[in-house]
């Protein structure tokens, strides 16, 4: 039910600014603004070829970013959700590293890591990794107490409490900051392809595209890369929706 | 089966909670816990279960001093504890997923416990039954009635076949004709199973209902004090005249 409101939604959206990019392009009638009717069957037919790498390359990177920071924020916002001393040593940390716009370390990252995809993988990580240690501690620390000392009580230890409690109780909170801030980190992924790389839109659309006024082909890459968040979001808003049952009916 | 030995418990040093505080409970007897707010009641239910350390003085549970919250132990709160992200048939199942992930390990699951999940389904089913959930099992704790949470909260913990059995406030939480009906449906299991109970609670009424022997705990460092519950039938009858006299003892600053 939901699943098909939702698609006559996104498709009613895609409909409308597909109408409104036509009559922009039909304004201006500049090369910048090429009209959809070429752009779309370009577009596909960059996807049969070419771009598809370009796309499962970008698509990739996003997808180890995710793992590697979900790896490693996850047991760290747990430790630091149980430790308050702990906490109280690291927290002033996050407060000054968490507002960074880590595309600033971009440069740094690549002296350190080398000019590889690794870097390019770690420098999004750091971004869905603050969001998502930050939930998981806050969620882990204000977790009831009677949750916590029942499950103690029917034989839970520690161990027991990581898989059984506290990891389900972080999943939807992890879902969630993942998603909010996927077109961050995938805008960031856009300005680390722009260099030093011969795979990923944002190689596409500014190096092989833009800087030779290929602009058909950049607007075949845009479109590319606003898929690739567009499914990362609607994914994981899906897996939320449904691992997160009893809390959308607490809301009603 | 319990035997407290001198045991001392503070939160901070200028007001112990308890100070040399002895007390015996034998195996099958049903006790229930009175006392003002502030007087350990507890406190004194978290020393039992395991989850808090004495300062001095030892808890034996059949013999074995007590370290660690023991997997025969059965607590039960008046806030149920139920995960809210699963539904009620996993909630109740949860003891055994614990004792499933360690084994028969003695410290989180009894030493000698053989899982069979088939079997362990089945007894879900049944308590289900048992605490008239059977059409709920598939619904989420807060999709629940409070009395109907505190059922399955009941049923995780008894399934699981504690020896001893800790309620704190079970029933406070809940309107008077559902805490009637609980009270009758736990002293209505007990007569087949075979668990010592103790039970904190506020309500004098429900102490002289619920059990045999009352220890009341008093504030100030005052000493506390037993009573019989000679008259205690298991129904919802009790003794009047006692109720006065515990009135009497525990003084202005209970309410009740």
């Amino acid at each position: 039910m939901i699943l098909r409101r939702k698609a006559k939604e996104i498709s009613l959206g895609v409909l409308v600014i597909t109408v409104l990019w036509q009559l922009f392009s039909m304004i201006l009638n500049k090369n910048i603004l090429p009209s959809p009717v070429e752009v779309i069957p370009l577009f596909f037919k960059l996807m049969a070829g070419e771009l598809s790498l370009h796309f499962l390359a970008s698509g990739a990177r996003v997808l180890a970013s995710i793992v590697l920071s979900v790896l490693f924020a996850v047991p760290l916002g747990l430790m630091l959700g149980q430790s308050q001393k702990l906490n109280r040593l690291v927290a002033p940390m996050i407060a000054v590293l968490y507002p960074i716009p880590k595309i600033v370390f971009l440069p740094i990252v690549y002296v350190l890591m080398g000019i590889s995809d690794f870097s390019k993988i770690f420098l999004i990580s750091l971004i869905l990794f603050f969001q998502i240690l930050v939930v998981v501690r806050d969620e882990a620390m204000n977790l009831p107490e009677e949750l916590l000392i029942s499950a103690k009580s029917l034989g839970a230890g520690r161990m027991a409490l990581y898989f059984f409690i506290y990891g389900p109780a972080s999943i939807p909170g992890i879902l969630t900051s993942i998603r909010i801030s996927i077109s961050t980190a995938i805008a960031v992924l856009f300005l680390a392809e722009q260099s030093l790389t011969e795979f990923g839109l944002g190689y596409f659309i500014i190096v092989k595209s833009y800087q030779v006024l290929r602009y058909k082909e950049m607007y075949g890459g845009i479109l590319a890369i606003s898929l690739l968040g567009a499914f990362f979001y609607l994914l994981i808003g899906l897996l939320e929706k449904r691992l997160n049952r009893h809390r959308i009916e607490e809301r009603k | 089966m319990v035997e407290i030995e001198n045991l001392n418990f503070h939160y901070s040093e200028k007001t112990p909670l308890f100070n040399n505080f002895c007390w015996n409970m034998e195996k099958g007897e049903s006790w229930s816990v009175l006392g003002s707010s502030g007087s350990g009641k507890t406190t004194l239910l978290h020393l039992l279960a395991g989850l808090k350390k004495a300062h001095k003085g030892t808890i034996s549970i059949n013999d074995e001093p007590l370290k660690r919250p023991r997997p025969e132990t059965g607590l039960i709160l008046q806030n149920h504890g139920l995960l809210p992200w699963t539904t009620v048939e996993k909630n109740i199942e949860l003891g055994f997923k614990f004792r499933r992930f360690y084994g028969p390990d003695g410290t989180h699951c009894p030493g000698g416990f053989i899982s069979d999940k088939k079997k362990e389904k089945q007894q879900v089913l049944l308590w289900l039954e048992k605490m008239g959930l059977e059409d709920l099992g598939k619904r989420y704790p807060h999709e629940l009635s409070g009395g109907q949470q505190q059922r399955t909260a009941i049923a995780r913990t008894l399934i699981l076949k504690p020896d001893l059995l800790l309620m704190d406030e079970p029933f406070s939480s809940l309107d008077s004709p559902t805490r009637s009906s609980l009270q009758k449906l736990v002293s209505g299991l007990e007569k087949d199973s075979l668990y010592s109970r103790i039970l904190v609670t506020h309500s004098i009424e429900e102490a002289l209902i619920m059990s045999s022997r009352i220890l009341i705990l008093r504030d100030r460092g005052r000493e506390p004090l037993i009573m019989e519950n000679t008259k205690f039938s298991g129904s919802l009858e009790f003794d009047k005249k006692l109720y006065d006299q515990i009135l009497t003892v525990l003084g202005d600053d209970f309410e009740t």
